[in-house]
């Protein structure tokens, strides 16, 4: 008997005591704002009288708890809210597989595949290392060139490329979603310079390609959201620079790929690459914690 | 014993129930707020007017600088009709490709300029005859801004700004230089119609075109914005006015979807020039 009573004093304690807490965290009154009646919380004005000796009146002073839906309205317009920094990057390294297409070329394009490596010195520096795989398409403007002109273009592919990379971050900004979710991200500029290994498209079939290793320069802008803690996702455009060689229009058949690329009609010509890329970059160490108060 | 544990399993629903209902109850004073307050109104029922500068990417054979003005209206926060037009201000400058293919093109013959040296090569007059140009551009088109926010530039600067995607419908107007050989018109050989390269017509005048594109707003202060927007405009062309399908004839058959982008940064007004402040 005497325990079932233990249990029934504990069932009612359970009770009373889970609504006393929610008593306490719906009966915090939003700070007065405005106006000459109410008390000041933690004015000069306050006095203890306003709490010993509650008549009518000054209760009424008292702002009533949230009944409808202005006055709940008014409790979040009185609740100041600003977010931190919602994504850390100072000394985390980012692993960030890409994809990437050429854009400015009519006559042929390139998919590519890499990656980038980035090891963040602050949260707006970073120094890393960059390399991609090319695939070539030929365009349609191409194969059209020979039909309507007689003509082949010389063309050479684009094959690798690595190169060494530096990121600034000159922006930090955070989106709206239709006014109802925050959505934090920021911009990139990149500088870089690397090697661009490319090959000439030789124009006659059967004869030998020789391959370029140019000195190729770069400078990118993009926008990267923060998805996760440890998961970001980009897009960057970069503009590759450098100085190719192309197949001599007076190559003669058979012709060696080392005489060909020696031959002095062999053409220089400056390129410039501008790409778009998507990149997932994925941090180590997958966490972060701050270290200013909030 | 059984009393105790029936009193102990009590204890632990009656915890758990009074959990639930505190937890279905406590709502965040929070829940029902919007995600940014005391925003500023930059665009509901406002405006836009301006004008600015686009460039065309990866034209087969001219590139085009274009003067564009643009005005719209933002019915809501979020959608927005608006008008532009581009007007082509270098229909002279080649692409690359184009001047390597001229310096590829045999020369004419010297005792008639008008003819080819060779039979299936045009010369360059002849080639850019019927090359084309965008002479000028227009459309309208829906607005969906769904992305709003502020970003801090150098940790000094602070822009609002907005993120919007666009689609409608326009005109697009081409052009081109020159003409074909005045022997062509003079019911020519077999012989002359290869060396005169009359197999060839100049794909010309306003074409309706599906426009579709990315833009942006960067406000500079809360009346005047940088607006960049990658537009492609997608229409049915023959940029060289040659053959396309092999069939040796240039007709309506060798007319192809093409996309055709551009590249513009307008500077805008933004009407009426004071805003409003959100909750």
């Amino acid at each position: 008997m005497k325990r079932l009573a233990v249990g029934l004093i504990l069932v009612l304690f359970n009770i009373n005591s889970s609504s006393n807490s929610f008593a306490q965290e719906t009966a915090d009154p939003p700070e007065p704002t405005g106006g000459d009646k109410g008390p000041s919380a933690s004015g000069g004005d306050f006095k203890l009288e306003d709490i010993q000796d509650l008549s009518d009146e000054k209760v009424e002073a008292f702002p009533k708890l949230p009944k409808d839906a202005a006055t709940r309205q008014r409790a979040w317009e009185d609740i100041v809210v600003v977010p931190r920094k919602s994504f850390l990057k100072k000394h985390r390294l980012e692993l960030a597989p890409f994809a990437g297409i050429t854009l400015n070329d009519p006559l042929i394009r390139h998919y590519s595949f890499g990656g980038d490596l980035n090891f963040y010195i602050t949260d707006i520096l970073s120094i890393g290392l960059e390399g991609q795989y090319f695939i070539k398409e030929l365009s349609e403007r191409t194969s059209l060139t020979g039909l309507q002109y007689y003509r082949i273009p010389s063309l050479n592919k684009l094959k690798y490329h690595a190169a060494l990379a530096f990121g600034y971050v000159p922006g930090y900004g955070k989106f709206g979603l239709f006014n109802k979710y925050i959505v934090h991200w920021d911009v990139t500029f990149a500088l870089g310079v690397g090697m661009m290994w490319t090959e000439v498209i030789p124009r006659r079939f059967g004869d030998a390609p020789f391959a370029n290793q140019n000195i190729a320069p770069h400078v990118g802008v993009g926008a990267r959201l923060f998805i996760l803690d440890w998961m970001t996702l980009s897009v960057a455009f970069k503009d590759y620079m450098y100085l190719d060689k192309f197949e001599a229009a007076s190559r003669a058949p058979g012709e060696s790929a080392e005489v060909a690329k020696a031959s002095l009609d062999a053409k220089n010509q400056f390129v410039q690459n501008v790409m778009m890329f998507v990149s997932l970059g994925f941090y180590v160490p997958p966490s972060f914690s701050y270290k200013t108060p909030r | 014993m059984k009393r105790a544990v029936f009193s102990l399993a009590l204890s632990v629903f009656s915890l758990l129930v009074a959990d639930a209902n505190a937890a279905q109850e406590r709502k965040s004073p929070l829940s029902n707020a919007p995600a940014i307050r005391k925003r500023l109104e930059l665009r509901d029922q406002r405006f836009e007017i301006g004008v600015g500068t686009g460039v065309s990417i990866g034209q087969d054979f001219y590139n085009a600088l274009l003067v564009m003005p643009r005005l719209s209206f933002h019915f809501t926060d979020w959608i927005a009709l608006g008008v532009f037009g581009g007007f082509n201000v270098t229909p002279g400058w080649k692409s690359t490709f184009n001047s390597d293919l001229q310096g590829a093109l045999p020369v004419a013959d010297q005792n008639d300029p008008n003819k080819s040296t060779d039979a299936k090569s045009p010369t360059i007059p002849q080639a850019t005859s019927t090359m084309n140009k965008i002479g000028y551009l227009g459309g309208a088109q829906i607005e969906f801004l769904p992305l709003a926010g502020k970003i801090a530039l150098f940790g000094e600067a602070f822009m609002y700004f907005d993120l919007y995607l666009f689609g409608g419908a326009g005109v697009v107007n081409l052009v081109s230089k020159g003409s074909l050989p005045s022997k062509c018109s003079e019911n020519p050989s077999e012989s002359d119609k290869l060396y005169y390269s009359c197999n060839a017509k100049a794909e010309t005048g306003i074409k309706p075109a599906g426009n579709a594109g990315l833009g942006a707003h960067a406000f500079l202060n809360n009346y005047l914005a940088l607006s960049l927007e990658i537009r492609d405009l997608i229409y049915k062309n023959n940029s060289a006015g040659r053959d396309v399908n092999g069939d040796r004839v240039v007709d309506a058959h060798d007319l192809e979807w093409t996309n055709n982008w551009l590249f513009s940064v307008n500077l805008q007004l933004f009407l009426p020039i004071k805003t409003r402040t959100s909750r």
